[in-house]
């Protein structure tokens, strides 16, 4: 017998009716079942696993921007700019440092040479 | 397929250490949940799942997008469970020679579940159906366990269980009504010996 005639006529095939009864019986059992979850650590472990199957090399190497914040990387940028602009600034050669205006010589007074 | 698991796909294949965190915890509870039901063990449950993943990202580049990935996810956590079982199988037969050498015709009793309890109370009424069950599914043989718990504990549809384990609807139907009639079956003998 194929479904289509059991479902067009299910009184003509009371075994099949109480097989699909049955059958919806264990299916609703079956879904109640609990989901069964992993461990917190999960992971962590099978991460820890492959690293020591493959002694650290089954991972690509990781780039720098990998393992540091881009926050972090940022604030050091920053810093390190103010610090050359500082010693551009401060320095007597630096491009930034302020300019003093050389005073011209005065009449009368002594020039000096270099012995 | 999204773009997003596009993009984790790419990423794995570049062997991206945070794109396999992504992908394991995204999927780690369908996957132990499959392999503690085809196994009934958490211990072996747990250690099947983590081979599971370890294989999907060795071998992610075979992964040809044809199909879906949780798909191909689920047949790799397939294939590793019936080795298992296999395996498993082989270690209880070897054990029990063993052990029946050892104990020169002693009885031995290997019934697993042990006593049932004696006055079940509505709490512990759920605990021991959920045990029954689970050893009413361990009982099946491997082929008809695999479709039970894709399609009755997974919810997995019918062509999904086909693209899983590469057989054909009817094959899988008719493996289906099979396991549900035997589990039918030998729940009823359980209930029926309580009462």
């Amino acid at each position: 017998m194929s479904d289509e005639e059991v479902d067009e006529k299910p009184e003509a095939f009371p075994s099949a009716e109480r097989e699909d009864k049955a059958e919806e019986e264990v299916r609703k059992a079956l879904s109640g079942l609990q989901k069964a979850r992993t461990r917190e650590t999960f992971v962590q472990d099978v991460t820890a696993t492959i690293h020591k199957r493959s002694a650290g090399r089954f991972f690509a190497r990781r780039t720098f921007g990998d393992r540091v914040p881009f926050g972090a990387l940022a604030i050091a940028a920053v810093l390190g700019l103010v610090v050359i602009a500082y010693l551009m600034w401060a320095s007597q050669t630096g491009s930034l440092a302020p300019r003093h205006e050389a005073t011209p010589a005065q009449h009368g007074s002594a020039l000096q040479l270099a012995p | 397929m999204t773009e997003l698991e596009r993009s984790l796909l790419r990423r794995l294949r570049d062997r991206d250490e945070r794109a396999f965190r992504e992908l394991v915890n995204g999927h780690r509870d369908r996957v132990y949940n499959i392999t503690y039901r085809m196994l009934g063990n958490t211990a072996e449950a747990e250690d099947v799942a983590q081979e599971v993943f370890i294989t999907v990202f060795k071998t992610i580049e075979t992964f040809r997008e044809e199909s879906k990935f949780s798909t191909w996810l689920y047949r790799v956590t397939v294939n590793h469970c019936k080795n298992r079982i296999k395996y498993l199988a082989r270690r209880h037969e070897r054990d029990r020679d063993e052990l029946d050498e050892s104990s020169n015709g002693h009885n031995t009793n290997h019934a697993i579940g042990g006593t049932r309890p004696t006055a079940p109370d509505r709490a512990l009424e759920g605990a021991q159906m959920e045990k029954l069950l689970q050893e009413a599914i361990g009982n099946l043989d491997e082929e008809h366990r695999v479709v039970v718990v894709l399609r009755d504990v997974e919810d997995l549809s019918i062509e999904e269980i086909c693209e899983i384990t590469g057989l054909p609807d009817g094959t899988v139907k008719s493996r289906l009504h099979r396991a549900r009639l035997a589990l039918r079956k030998k729940l009823s003998r359980h209930v029926g010996d309580e009462a």
